[in-house]
């Protein structure tokens, strides 16, 4: 908590990017910040950098220069252990599509995170179980019929699958959602009803939500919204996207 | 780690069509290495139990692995024999507890006939020091009693009373017959897991009455002998194939046996049925160990198919990677998720290839007895199984961690994008 507001979960300054050493910088963001608790809404076309921004937050790849701050952790200076410490017990993520793990059960894919993570775990289990937590949330995200808790995960619709994704996210509270064009396999009712429900549950367990989307419609149920050409120095550099 | 085992499992069985292939390749492949090795040293503890209790065994002279063979597990023929003077002058040694005289060369469908004295009975040990026993009937005592070991009497179905005749020479053909002297059984032995089993046992006597008559190993013609006649006749035999000796003290063993090789009046072999048991070891030791190389290198080809089945899954799970990597796993989870499915299976076929070996080891004993008259007993796993048990889990953990170094290269490269 040494530099910035306390309230801030995510700041990044002078990050830059490459996957590969002579590859070109594909992300470069000078500043950018997220509050505690703030739903923020990020778009940009397909290929300008959106999932790779979610990558360097996540701790999962490692800026070439500049910093990633979690909670005013600076995740250059964590091992790389420790900043996957930091991402099971800080971040749910939600992605796209075929979100969850195929040969688990749909309560085994919400509980995943617990079994990373002692934090999420025994924050999860709070004054009974992990079950009973992620069976909760499920019904909350309307999938409590047992039919559905039985289903193999492949068996389930497509909006269902997010559902489950977002159960999964959002066990053991942790402090950022992360959501990676959840909504671009869906219809439009389906979206919708899932963007209400994905804000609604992030307000109620107090996390912050980061999503990112190429959709600029989605825009209007967030408290702030930003555009990746505008974010990202990169693209202007190359004139890409 | 629980965690990984728990996913492990959940993943293997998702994919239990070509995991279940892949275990039972590595289950017939340990199940082959363990049979063989099994089969190894339950013939070695067989062989070993049939002359724990004799000291020396005494031939014509000879290989020592020939003299054992023929003397007692009745594998090939002597070539010569022993005379009675000479069996009895060393019989007679003050060092010389007790002698069993052998004479072979007769069978009965395919059975051997062992023509020899009560001291057979009394004298011979097999296994921690046990003596044979009757199940039925007694010891030969008359010219024409015939005592059988349990196998002849189990495969031929022979009664106390039955009666039987015998054929000269060894082969199941049964050429020449001593048809006119039939036998009667008297007793059947009960079972040694030995080749006593095996084994059809008269008198000394009796082995010389039915070759009355015979020269040079045939029958002359028109001097056909009737029992009755031969009981008149002097039956004292002239020779006898082998002897097995007991000494008073263990500790005399190698100097009886240099008195015995250097028989000034016939060429005679004593040796150490341990020794001679050795060598024989290490004359088939070779093709042992050529059976466990190819047993090992199908084991290898069961592990490669195991790679092959978890490299082919990698691509569709490339997705699954970068799920289990936002939910907090390290790029070192991923590595382990894999070489856990691998390690698992190779326990898996570990333990059922193991189980199979008893299973069958179970189903094939009454056979392996009857045919050989080798005793597979279900004996506890050796240190040996055990480390090869060991070795097949750690080349299948090995095995597996080349697609899990894929997949964590993968997993490290991909990030969190999913990229197909
Ligand atoms: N794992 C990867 N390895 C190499 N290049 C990648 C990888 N993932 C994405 N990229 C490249 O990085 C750029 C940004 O991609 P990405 O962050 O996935 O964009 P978006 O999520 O906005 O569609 C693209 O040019 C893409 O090809
Ligand atoms: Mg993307």
């Amino acid at each position: 908590m040494s530099s910035g507001p306390a309230a801030s979960v995510i700041e990044l300054a002078n990050v830059r990017f490459r996957w590969q050493p002579q590859a070109p910088v594909v992300l470069a963001i000078d500043i950018f910040r997220l509050a505690a608790g703030e739903r923020l809404f990020i778009r940009g076309p397909s290929g300008s950098g959106k999932t790779t921004l979610l990558g360097l937050i996540g701790g999962v790849l490692v800026p070439e220069t500049g910093q990633v701050r979690l909670h005013g952790t600076d995740l250059a200076t964590c091992s790389a252990s420790a900043r996957d410490r930091l991402r099971a017990d800080r971040i749910g993520f939600v992605f796209q599509m075929f979100n969850l793990i195929p040969y688990l059960s749909v309560l085994d894919n919400v509980m995943l995170p617990c079994r990373f993570s002692k934090h999420r775990a025994s924050r999860a289990a709070g004054g009974g179980s992990a079950l009973d937590e992620a069976q909760r949330l499920l019904l909350r995200l309307g999938l409590g019929q047992e039919d559905i808790l039985a289903r193999d995960v492949a068996a389930l619709s497509v909006g269902q699958q997010q559902r489950v994704a977002v159960a999964r996210a959002l066990i053991g509270q942790p402090d950022i959602v992360i959501a990676d064009e959840p909504t671009s396999a869906l219809d439009a009712d389906t979206r919708n009803e899932f963007l209400a429900l994905l804000g609604e549950e992030c307000a109620r367990s107090g996390a912050a939500l980061l999503f990112v989307s190429h959709d600029t419609e989605l825009a209007r149920s967030f408290d702030r919204s930003l555009d990746m050409r505008e974010l990202n120095q990169a693209l202007a550099a190359t004139g890409a996207a | 780690m629980r965690a990984l085992i728990h996913l492990a499992l959940k993943s293997l069985w998702n994919r239990r069509f070509t995991a279940g292939l892949a275990l039972l390749s590595i289950t017939i492949s340990v199940t082959l290495l363990i049979g063989v090795e099994k089969v190894r040293t339950e013939t070695r503890a067989s062989f070993t139990q049939t002359v724990a209790g004799t000291d020396l065994i005494v031939g014509a002279r000879s290989g020592p692995i020939q003299l054992l063979l023929y003397s007692v597990f009745r594998i090939g023929d002597a070539t010569a024999n022993v005379s009675w003077e000479s069996y009895q002058r060393i019989s007679g040694h003050p060092l010389v507890a007790w002698s069993i005289p052998l004479s072979l060369g007769d069978s009965h469908r395919g059975y051997r006939v062992v023509g020899t004295t009560e001291a057979y009975f009394e004298r011979l040990r097999y296994g921690g020091g046990r003596a044979l026993a009757l199940a039925e009937g007694r010891w030969f005592e008359d010219l024409f009693d015939a005592t059988l070991g349990a196998e002849v009497a189990r495969a031929l179905d022979y009664r106390i009373g039955d009666r039987i005749t015998l054929a000269h020479g060894t082969g199941t053909r049964e050429v020449l017959r001593h048809d006119n002297m039939p036998f009667t059984v008297s007793g059947i032995l009960e079972p040694t897991g030995t080749p006593v089993d095996q084994s059809i046992h008269v008198s000394l006597e009796a082995i010389e009455a039915i070759h009355l008559g015979w020269e040079a190993g045939v029958p002359l013609s028109g001097q056909e002998v009737s029992p009755e006649e031969a009981r008149e006749q002097d039956l004292a035999p002239g020779a006898v194939t082998a002897f097995l000796l007991g000494l008073q003290s263990r500790a005399a063993v190698f100097q009886v046996q240099r008195a015995i090789n250097a028989y000034p009046d016939e060429p005679l072999s004593a040796i150490l049925p341990g020794v001679a048991l050795q060598q024989l070891w290490n004359l088939v030791g070779v093709a042992e160990n050529a059976l466990i190389v190819v047993s090992a290198f199908v084991v290898l080809a069961g592990l490669a198919g195991m790679m092959t089945m978890l490299l082919a899954s990698l691509a569709e799970r490339r997705r699954e990677m970068a799920i289990l990597r936002s939910v907090g796993a390290r790029p070192a989870h991923v590595f382990g998720l894999l070489t856990a499915e691998s390690a698992l299976l190779g326990i898996g076929g570990a333990l059922a290839g193991f189980g199979l070996v008893y299973l069958l080891m179970a189903a094939g004993a009454p056979l392996v007895q009857a045919t050989w008259g080798i005793h597979l007993a279900p004996s506890l796993p050796s240190m040996r199984e055990l480390a090869l048990l060991g070795m097949v889990i750690i080349g299948a953990t090995l095995a597996g961690a080349i697609p899990a170094w894929r997949a964590y290269r993968m997993s490290l490269a991909d990030g969190l994008s999913i990229r197909t």
